[in-house]
């Protein structure tokens, strides 16, 4: 038996291997014209690409900050809300659906993982929006503008309203990944824990401290998705160079600039600038996801 | 033995027609003798790729139908990937035509005479800018002038009760609300033609230093009170969305959709004239012909010559949308397709406009037509001469 296993291994290596080498050396080769086509823009501007607030393409001008800006609070508001969505989603799969509603549950949950993201930043823009601003965004304004994040009047599109319609949009597939490590679980840990006598609410608390790692992880994973998102964000971020703490003012993210201006970018400094955002993003999604990986290894090896 | 002539006849009667055809349709001697093997137009065999603006694309599918009911040979292909695609997309030989709301920019131009050698402009269409605002209570048309919708956007004038505003709109009492000005946050030859305007007709705008173009750096937004919707849609979606909000779209989007639109004074009258089809043609017809660049002139310069036009009841933002293409082609047969494709648009076509596309004075048309003529060639001839059948 073991023997066998071997043979498949061996005989199926070199495929699987050339497989991955193709694939880094696509990541590779995505990395390397990313950095060619950014460096114009890099050189001209330096660093303040990143960090001055100023895009006037006419004039010759291209600081991204609020883009950048945008892109750290949207994200980090994204996951804020979808962490417990996820959580709390996955331990009623787990624990206390019946079967039959599972196997539904789980069924729409891949549905919502693979619908078109147009279609979120549509009913985001047409639907979500006007139904949350006058309710529960200006309640947040009235209630808790002493707060920075909620101090102005919520005008349309936010980095709220995209933080929203992402972490809806991610909560499926974060969901999912935190199922997962849960399931993951050790047999002999859960029946210890109600050997003790504990209730179904220890044991899933229990459970959780067990796999806080891994929880980390897939919620990292689940945020490197999002960060990268596009047409959702630009339909509902409001679509401003705009940098504001509150999080009901509108906003842009580096992915919804450059598909914003990419089309209409005919000067080669131009294109160079928004690639050079388009790099950073890059960069932050390569840092996210390894991190992430690194940390659920390290979680699943406990 | 009989059977056999017969044979031989037939394959020597379908040579010398299928010799004579060839001749007639793909011109091998015809260069060279006058009259015989000219192109017939109805028998081309051509395919030609053209891209760009969004804004024409419904329009330009119309165009390429009607256009290849006539003529079943020549295959035009369009993709609507925005007026800088479009443009640059000419230049790297991917498109035969690029079509764009605005001329290309100087420096393409430039490029592009290096590349082509001669490259020709013609406007396909005009379209107007027309504002849209959401005023609770409001009856009535609002008024605005260039300074006031420039103060709007650098973010001089932050309230409806603005005394600029009130001045010119005295039927109705104002409250003290910020207004939330909503602006195309993709990049647009709508947003390309206001900015322009502003620039041409408002001290406040030229001196606020923002400039024109696809994407300008809107100073309101730093302000937290711009809004940058996606398309014509999203803008019209955040000002319905936003009591206190205006926002700018192309004048058929406003049509077709049913947008009540402001009355922008134009700065050659003084005079507060609605957006339409009727104020926009006004504009037009007054256009000075002698003033119009030839199509193998760069527009860019001109890209305003439609706007603030001395006429009663002219409406002041008004622009075009153009198609560039190469003016010199060693293959004749693709300069008689798009010599043909440009003369259709701008004649028959000019006839097949949808709602809200305002057709070329036929004066323009007209001059524009009879410079292509002899402005697009095949190793250099006019690509007039090549034409028979």
């Amino acid at each position: 038996m073991k023997y066998g296993v071997k043979i498949i291994k061996n005989r199926h290596w070199p495929l699987s291997s050339l497989s991955i080498l193709i694939v880094a050396a696509l990541v590779g080769a995505m990395l390397v014209a990313l950095i060619y086509y950014s460096l114009p823009a890099l050189m001209r501007e330096g660093l303040s690409v990143y960090t001055t607030n100023r895009w006037n393409p006419n004039a010759n001008f291209f600081g991204g900050f609020a883009a950048v800006y945008g892109t750290f609070i949207v994200s980090l508001a994204a996951i804020t809300i979808a962490m417990p969505l996820a959580v709390g989603s996955a331990i009623f799969i787990n624990e206390f659906a019946p079967d039959k509603l599972r196997g539904f549950l789980i069924a729409i949950n891949d549905v919502m993982a693979g619908l078109p993201t147009v279609i979120y930043g549509f009913w985001g823009l047409y639907v979500f929006g006007p139904m949350l601003n006058p309710t529960l965004f200006t309640w947040l304004h009235d209630n808790l503008s002493f707060l920075p994040i909620f101090s102005t009047k919520p005008i349309g599109g936010s980095y709220l309203l995209a933080a929203t319609v992402l972490a809806i949009m991610i909560t499926p597939f974060a969901s999912s990944l935190v199922r997962e490590v849960y399931v993951g679980v050790p047999r002999i840990m859960v029946e210890g824990i109600y050997a003790l006598g504990l209730t179904k609410w220890d044991a899933i608390r229990i459970k959780l401290s067990y796999i806080a790692k891994s929880l980390l992880g897939a919620l990292s994973l689940a945020l490197g998705r999002g960060i990268g998102e596009t047409v959702a964000v630009a339909l509902t971020v409001g679509g401003a160079l705009n940098v504001s703490l509150s999080l009901l003012s509108p906003g842009i993210t580096i992915p919804s600039l450059i598909a914003n201006q990419f089309g209409s970018a005919y000067t080669q400094i131009e294109q160079s600038a928004l690639l050079s955002l388009a790099l950073l993003l890059f960069i932050i999604g390569l840092t996210f996801i390894t991190m992430a990986k690194l940390v659920l290894l390290r979680g699943g090896a406990r | 033995m009989v059977s056999r002539l017969v044979v031989l006849g037939i394959v020597v009667a379908i040579a010398i027609v299928s010799a004579a055809t060839y001749l007639l349709v793909y011109g091998g001697l015809g260069t060279h003798g006058a009259g015989a093997g000219l192109i017939n137009p109805a028998k081309l065999s051509v395919t030609i790729k053209a891209g760009g603006s969004t804004w024409i694309q419904p329009q330009m599918e119309v165009w390429i139908r009607s256009f290849s009911s006539m003529y079943p040979g020549i295959s035009i292909t369009y993709d609507g990937v925005g007026s800088g695609a479009g443009v640059t997309r000419l230049l790297q030989g991917v498109y035969d035509i690029g079509a764009s709301d605005v001329p290309m920019p100087t420096q393409l131009y430039e490029n592009a005479t290096k590349i082509y050698g001669k490259v020709v402009t013609i406007p396909d269409s005009i379209g107007a800018e027309a504002f849209i605002y959401n005023i609770p209570g409001f009856k009535g048309t609002l008024n605005l002038t260039a300074d006031i919708i420039a103060g709007i956007y650098t973010g001089k004038i932050q309230y409806w009760d603005d005394p600029n505003i009130t001045a010119i709109n005295p039927g109705f009492h104002f409250p003290h609300e910020r207004i939330i000005a909503v602006h195309r946050s993709d990049g647009s030859g709508t947003t390309f033609t206001l900015t322009l305007w502003l620039q041409k007709s408002s001290e406040v705008w030229r001196s606020s230093g923002v400039g024109y173009g696809y994407v300008v750096n809107w100073p309101v937004d730093q302000l937290g009170t711009g809004l940058g919707g996606k398309g014509s849609a999203g803008v019209t979606a955040y000002v319905k969305q936003n009591p206190w909000s205006i926002g700018y779209v192309e004048l058929n989007y406003a049509i077709v959709n049913n947008l009540s639109v402001a009355a922008v004074q134009n700065p050659a009258t003084g005079e507060f004239v609605i957006p339409s089809l009727n104020s926009t043609l006004n504009a037009l017809n007054s256009v000075d012909l002698s003033r119009l660049p030839t199509v193998l002139d760069n527009w860019y310069p001109y890209a305003g010559i439609f706007m603030n036009i001395k006429a009663h009841g002219a409406y002041p933002i008004v622009g075009g949308s153009y198609l560039h293409a190469p003016a010199n082609y060693t293959d004749c047969n693709k300069a008689v397709a798009i010599y043909l494709f440009l003369k259709y648009i701008l004649t028959q076509g000019q006839h097949e406009l949808l709602t809200g596309y305002v057709p070329l004075p036929s004066a323009v048309a007209q001059k524009l037509v009879n410079e292509l003529s002899n402005d697009i060639t095949c190793n250099g001839k006019p690509v007039t001469s090549l034409i028979g059948g």
